[in-house]
């Protein structure tokens, strides 16, 4: 491995955590399932999406330095900020107990021991993972490992698809004719805010800082959101394939992940399901990281904290309370017994109503010749994330009375 | 040492309150939470930043704003820190101050929750790499 | 007093109708009386709308176009409000000149 390779790590994890993380492998599954590729349309949308945000909050950090929440903070004023920093923070919190649910939920299929078992020693791991790894290992290890996810998309092709009627799908976009528009535009929101959501932007550009990113690194930072989010956004298409391949004709609806896993299985016996459980055990163990930490970043941000791992736990004395506190938190949630699997995707059109807070800040300052001189927006990003901005503004406002009138996508 | 040119105005929502602190060292230092303006003349003069729980909890006002003042208290926040004005270096957008200042300007919270807590635990004096 | 005081308290003018709340304090770098330059309040801006100027007074905030446009749509009724124009003495903030004389937002 080179270190160039190395160096697009972050954006790797940053999009394994956002896009196959546990919400996302079973909202991909549910959806494939359900209507065939006829979502692909959404996923793009959203890789387009994050890319450009990711990428505006990516140059902010290498050439100011600034993450995120302080943008949020500085911008909207403590009052908005505060209102996006509660949303945001339960948000991540409900989806950190998701993840260290869907880990427990990858070892209970690979051992046939109870999940319940699992909870605290996974969450003690994720802690010590905070409390020791190194921000690059950490990335590294978990991002290359939850590329074991694209095991999904190898198992499309030994399932002998029909290709043509898979192409149909993706071009027809409409639902398939048994199914209900409103549903079908509550799947599409949910699929979009999992695409999107705002701890992927605080976790990359906190993480540019913890890599310590200047203008010199705005090559880096440019391939990592061009490389990481399209191939998280291609991992989470493999699982929809699968799904649309063998649970949609078969009309299975999905519930749980033993059966979005199943195709994998049908397609390349136990060597295929270990590759899969390895995959998704990185990815949920990644994605509860990325999660948990970003959950400390926030507070950290909007108060005005010392954070990060590149700092003494004891220098950064109130980050590190937080994330345990959160992580803490989080493990008695999932203990209580809940299905991670409905968590998730509560927390997803919650976070849907949250995105544009964070989505415009990001959005103002890119434009800010203080902060970004000659690397301030050019003509591309502003005219696509505006058009975005309408977008994520028109899912913020039709995500709660779609949850209510289809009775969350039922 | 001046921070901001003479020829623009400056206004305080937008190129002061709410930016981080930081000394010039490095030091992560705080928010600017609030301004402390002093009379002269017939006007009022930017005297110092406040820095502090507190003071951000003056400015939301309200049952919130009630609520966060009484969470800082409990980890023992104390009264806002003030950093004078001439202590300011640059405004690059974060609000960078002399590391003398950085260093003296305390916050109460951190050292308590590193007395009871952080300290305690194995490895808390080592970065993680 | 804090700046956070001044922020937000409502605004009426001379002839007594309310204009909406202070929104912004204006200052000038000026150099003070022993030659170190001091941040010297010069006015206010007073405006109906909660939205925020995000930073589009200030000339090296541009674009998109449409947010810009939004913004200045939003404030169209905010005014800028010369120091020597208000009266801070009750306890209500209040402008000696009617409305209809104040400046409307340029950029800076």
């Amino acid at each position: 491995m080179s270190k160039k390779f190395l160096a697009i790590t972050l954006g790797i994890l940053t999009a394994v955590g956002g896009f196959v993380d546990i919400g996302d492998l079973v909202e991909s599954g549910v959806v494939g399932a359900r209507y065939g590729m006829a979502l692909v349309w959404v996923t793009a949308l959203g890789v387009l999406g994050i890319c450009l945000y990711a990428d505006m909050s990516g140059r902010i950090v290498a050439v100011s330095g600034r993450p995120v929440f302080d943008l949020i903070r500085e911008r909207l004023g403590p009052r908005m900020a505060l209102l996006n920093l509660v949303g945001s923070f339960l948000i991540t919190l409900l989806t950190v107990s998701a993840e260290i649910g869907g880990v427990a939920l990858a070892i209970e299929l690979a051992s046939g021991v109870d999940r319940l078992i699992w909870v605290l020693p996974i969450g003690v791991l994720v802690w010590l993972v905070v409390w020791k790894v190194g921000f690059e290992k950490m990335e590294t290890g978990f991002g290359i490992g939850g590329l074991a996810i694209a095991v999904f998309a190898v198992a499309v092709f030994f399932l002998h698809p029909d290709w043509s009627s898979l192409g149909a799908q993706i071009a027809g976009i409409a639902p398939p004719p048994d199914q209900a528009l409103p549903t079908y535009a509550y799947h599409a929101v949910a699929l979009f805010a999992s695409a999107m959501t705002p701890y992927e932007v605080f976790f990359f550009s906190s993480g540019g800082v913890e890599e310590g990113w200047t203008v010199k690194d705005l090559p880096v930072q440019r391939a990592n959101v061009l490389l990481g989010f399209p191939l998280g956004g291609l991992l989470a298409l493999g699982v929809m394939a699968c799904a649309a391949v063998v649970l949609f004709p078969a009309g299975v609806d999905v519930s749980q992940l033993s059966q979005i896993v199943l195709p994998v299985t049908l397609a390349l016996g136990t060597a295929g399901l270990v590759i899969v459980l390895i995959g998704i055990f990185a990815a949920t163990f990644g994605a509860a990281l990325e999660t948990g930490l970003s959950s400390g970043y926030m507070l950290a941000q909007y108060f005005g904290w010392e954070w990060g791992k590149r700092r003494r736990p004891r220098d950064a004395a109130r980050f590190h309370v937080a994330v345990a506190g959160g992580l803490l938190l989080a493990v008695i949630v999932v203990q209580t017994g809940i299905d991670p699997v409905g968590l998730t995707e509560i927390s997803l059109i919650f976070s849907a109503v949250a995105l544009p807070l964070t989505y415009l800040p990001v959005l103002i300052v890119a434009n800010d010749r203080e902060y970004l001189g000659e690397h301030a927006n050019k003509r591309f990003s502003n005219v696509v994330g505006f058009a975005m901005l309408v977008v994520i503004a028109v899912a913020a406002v039709v995500a709660i009375p779609l949850m209510i009138f289809t009775g969350a996508g039922q | 040492m001046n921070p901001w040119d003479e020829v623009h105005p400056i206004d305080l929502s937008d190129a002061l309150l709410d930016r981080q602190i930081l000394g010039e060292d490095g030091t992560v230092v705080g928010k600017v939470d609030d301004l402390d303006l002093r009379a002269e003349g017939d006007t009022y003069v930017v005297d110092a930043l406040l820095v502090g729980p507190d003071a951000l909890a003056d400015r939301i006002n309200g049952p919130i704003g009630k609520l966060l003042r009484r969470i800082g208290r409990g980890f023992r926040t104390g009264a806002p820190q003030r950093i004078p004005m001439n202590a300011i270096r640059r405004a690059e957008p974060a609000i960078v101050v002399t590391t003398a200042v950085a260093h003296a300007t305390r916050s109460p919270s951190q050292e308590w929750l590193r007395r009871k807590v952080i300290d305690r635990i194995p490895g808390a004096g080592r970065a993680s790499r | 007093m804090r700046a956070g005081e001044l922020l937000g308290r409502p605004v009426r003018d001379g002839t007594g109708r309310r204009i909406g709340a202070i929104r912004e304090i204006r200052t000038m770098a000026t150099p003070g009386a022993d030659g170190i330059p001091q941040l010297v309040v010069r006015g206010l801006v007073v405006g109906r709308t909660r939205v925020r100027l995000f930073g589009y007074q200030r000339h090296d905030q541009r674009g998109p176009v449409p947010l810009v446009a939004l913004v200045r749509w939003l404030h169209r009724h905010s005014r800028y409000v010369e120091w020597a124009d208000v009266d801070l003495s009750g306890p209500e903030v209040r402008v000696r000149r009617p409305y209809a004389e104040l400046a409307p937002l340029t950029r800076g």
